[in-house]
């Protein structure tokens, strides 16, 4: 008796894990012909007409760039992956003629990395320092993504933040620094570095409103008919609910559930909403798009040296496996074997931008169930 | 112990004696009768029907607390970070439902009238206040604990020297896991009576303090610098409170400073992990930069 009811819970508790394979399921069955993939691409736009739902945010940036005017402040852009950081300081290009986008892809090292880098990409001359001298007093507007790629979470890691947050404070009369960064790594360098207190002017990127989302998700379904097939998670006293329904009212409850689950999922974020999207598509017959609503999976049961793990590549966005060992403080035959771990739960996956080394990054399609798991098991008090 | 209960006997038996010897003057068959007597109240009583339902209420309550237990070990995985408020819980449900169990039983099967209750409530004070003083004492200092609240279960005491994670509170012992995974019982009584040093009192994390030995000629800013970062790169680390660093000067044998680094681990199981995390990469980073 005592073990039925206890195979019948652990069956609840554990039901997740077998949704992790429906989901995985979904997204390898399915063929889904390239045109109606590229609609559902989550490539950062470039046109400011483009730009939807961040209209507010667009107007905040030309606050600051007046206020730099009178003040220096340089501005601090605080997202989540997928919130379309990338997107909005393209279409912010108007301000200034002089309008530098500095794209990090890979973690520096070095002063002098850095300043390399602001050279080739701003392509100088000279170099950065000495170009920084001559530079006519507000004239320039410099966007530097992802700032937490300039720490390493070890001892000493820090100090190329130091000297880029000197070199920032340094030339804010000539330059408009422009600052992106990931809202975990922002709630822990702010928290042990106080970040926050460098920056006066500070935009957090806001939840796109759910009418939104489901209006860019129809506009890019546009042309096609969708239809909704039964959930597989369904009880069986819904299923005896709907089994009198007609097939119109099936579809509409169908429906309800997906948009309900995708908002959910999505939690504002419409990159998040997008994955949902595509990997709920369970096939495409002519002009008709059939959608499977389904449970992401819980890692409720993930140990702690896989969470840590987690945690320490993701505030700094990407870590390879040589940088995991030195902010882990392992051996890198440890490093390399939770890596494989992860990558086996698909919890991370490999940057496609990274080139000269592999690094790692959180699978965006779990990043809420792994930040939920931050909080409880890991105790912080971070807030989206 | 024995004294009390042999003493207790003794008296006993001689009012036995006494009371037989003024009933009859075959005193072998009189007490032959008297016992015949007791065992056939006794079946009266308690006859084997009433014993066997009684046993099975006390298994059944037994396993309705084991399945109450199980329930809390899932509660506890799924919302850990609530871990300590679901465990504390947990004692005082048990010792309620034995409680209730033990008065329906009672109530139920023997129907006790005023006078008994007064009666076996006498008689019963007066054999335990004999035979089982300090059962008494630990039963009544588990109550204290369970309601007085001075630790919980999750929280780090230190009890006697013994220092570790409270795993139960029973009604009669507490048990403590100890850093080096020992189980300790501890007498309620003797908690009771002591000074109990509570390390996180109800939280999830707790402070940790890092002694780090260091000659007494060093760079202080250099080591300051050092010692924070190894603080707050440890994993362990509850970044939502602050990283104090402490110097203090000894010279009893050798002259040393003594580095302290007050942080909050955020679990208080990962005490250890954290205190040897720091300690490992303060310590390497000392020796890179030729400190050492």
């Amino acid at each position: 008796m005592l073990q039925k009811l206890k195979a019948y819970f652990l069956n609840i508790f554990n039901a997740s894990d077998g949704l992790k394979s429906q989901v995985e399921e979904a997204i390898e069955e399915a063929e889904i012909p390239e045109e109606y993939s590229r609609r559902f691409d989550r490539q950062a736009i470039h046109n400011k007409a483009q730009l939807i739902g961040r209209e507010e945010e667009l107007e905040l940036i030309k606050k600051a760039f007046e206020s730099w005017k009178v003040n220096g402040n340089p501005l601090l852009i605080v997202s989540n992956p997928g919130e379309g950081v990338s997107s909005l300081i393209n279409a912010a290009s108007d301000i200034n003629p002089n309008y530098h986008i500095i794209e990090n892809t890979s973690n520096i090292k070095s002063r002098d990395q850095l300043l390399q880098k602001l050279g080739d990409q701003l392509r100088l001359e000279t170099d950065f320092e000495t170009w920084m001298n001559q530079a006519d007093e507000n004239k320039h507007v410099i966007v530097f993504e992802n700032i937490e790629r300039l720490f390493l979470r070890k001892i000493g890691g820090f100090s190329l933040m130091d000297d880029f947050l000197l070199l920032i404070h340094q030339s804010k009369k000539k330059v408009f620094w422009m600052l992106t960064i990931n809202q975990y790594s922002f709630y822990y360098l702010d928290q042990t570095k106080n970040l926050r207190s460098n920056f006066n002017s500070l935009i957090n990127l806001k939840k796109i409103d759910n009418e939104l989302i489901k209006e860019i998700l129809n506009k890019r379904n546009e042309t096609y008919e969708s239809i909704f097939l039964k959930p597989s998670f369904l009880t069986k006293r819904t299923l005896k609910n709907i089994a009198s329904k007609t097939d119109v009212e099936k579809q509409n409850y169908f429906k309800n559930q997906f948009v309900n689950k995708l908002l959910q999922f999505s939690n504002g974020n419409i990159s998040l909403a997008l994955l949902y999207w595509r990997s709920a598509v369970a096939r495409i017959s002519q002009k008709n798009v059939y959608l499977k609503t389904f449970q992401p999976p819980s890692f409720e049961s993930l140990g702690m040296e896989e969470l840590i793990t987690l945690e320490a590549i993701h505030v700094h966005k990407s870590l390879s496996a040589n940088e995991l060992r030195e902010v882990m403080r392992s051996s890198s035959q440890s490093s390399k074997l939770i890596l494989e771990r992860l990558l086996e739960k698909e919890l991370i996956k490999t940057c496609e931008y990274i080139e000269d080394e592999i690094e790692y990054e959180i699978n965006l399609f779990h990043y809420d169930a792994i930040i939920d798991l931050f909080k409880t098991k890991l105790n912080r008090s971070y807030h989206a | 112990m024995l004294k009390k209960i042999f003493v207790f006997g003794i008296a006993l038996c001689a009012s036995l004696v006494g009371y037989s010897q003024t009933q009859d003057d075959n005193p072998v068959k009189a007490v032959t009768d008297n016992v015949e007597s007791i065992f056939d109240k006794l079946y009266e009583v308690l006859p084997p029907t009433k014993i066997f339902s009684i046993i099975l209420v006390l298994i059944f309550t037994w396993l309705v607390i084991r399945a109450i237990s199980w329930g809390f070990d899932i509660l506890v995985k799924r919302f850990n970070k609530h871990r300590l408020r679901i465990l504390r819980i947990r004692p005082i449900i048990n010792v309620l439902i034995w409680i209730i169990t033990i008065i329906t039983l009672v109530v139920i099967f023997f129907d006790p009238s005023t006078t008994t209750l007064a009666t076996i409530f006498g008689s019963s004070a007066l054999a335990l206040g004999f035979a089982a003083q300090d059962i008494l004492k630990n039963i009544f200092g588990g109550f204290l604990i369970l309601f007085d609240r001075p630790f919980q279960i999750g929280d780090r005491i230190n009890v006697k020297g013994n220092y570790g994670e409270v795993k139960n509170i029973g009604i009669r012992n507490t048990l403590i896991n100890t850093l080096d995974d020992n189980n300790i019982t501890i007498p309620n009584s003797a908690i009771v009576s002591e000074n109990v040093s509570n390390a996180n009192a109800g939280a999830l994390d707790c402070m940790v303090v890092v002694n780090l030995w260091l000659p007494i000629n060093i760079d202080v800013k250099k080591i300051r610098k050092i010692a924070f970062e190894a603080a707050t790169t440890s994993p362990y680390l509850n970044i939502d409170k602050p990283v104090n660093i402490l110097f203090f000067d000894h010279f009893d044998k050798e002259p040393a400073t003594n580095v302290k680094v007050k942080a909050y681990v955020f679990d208080a199981r990962f005490e250890k992990a954290f205190e040897g995390d720091v300690t490992e990469a303060a310590k390497m980073a000392f020796r890179s930069q030729g400190i050492y």
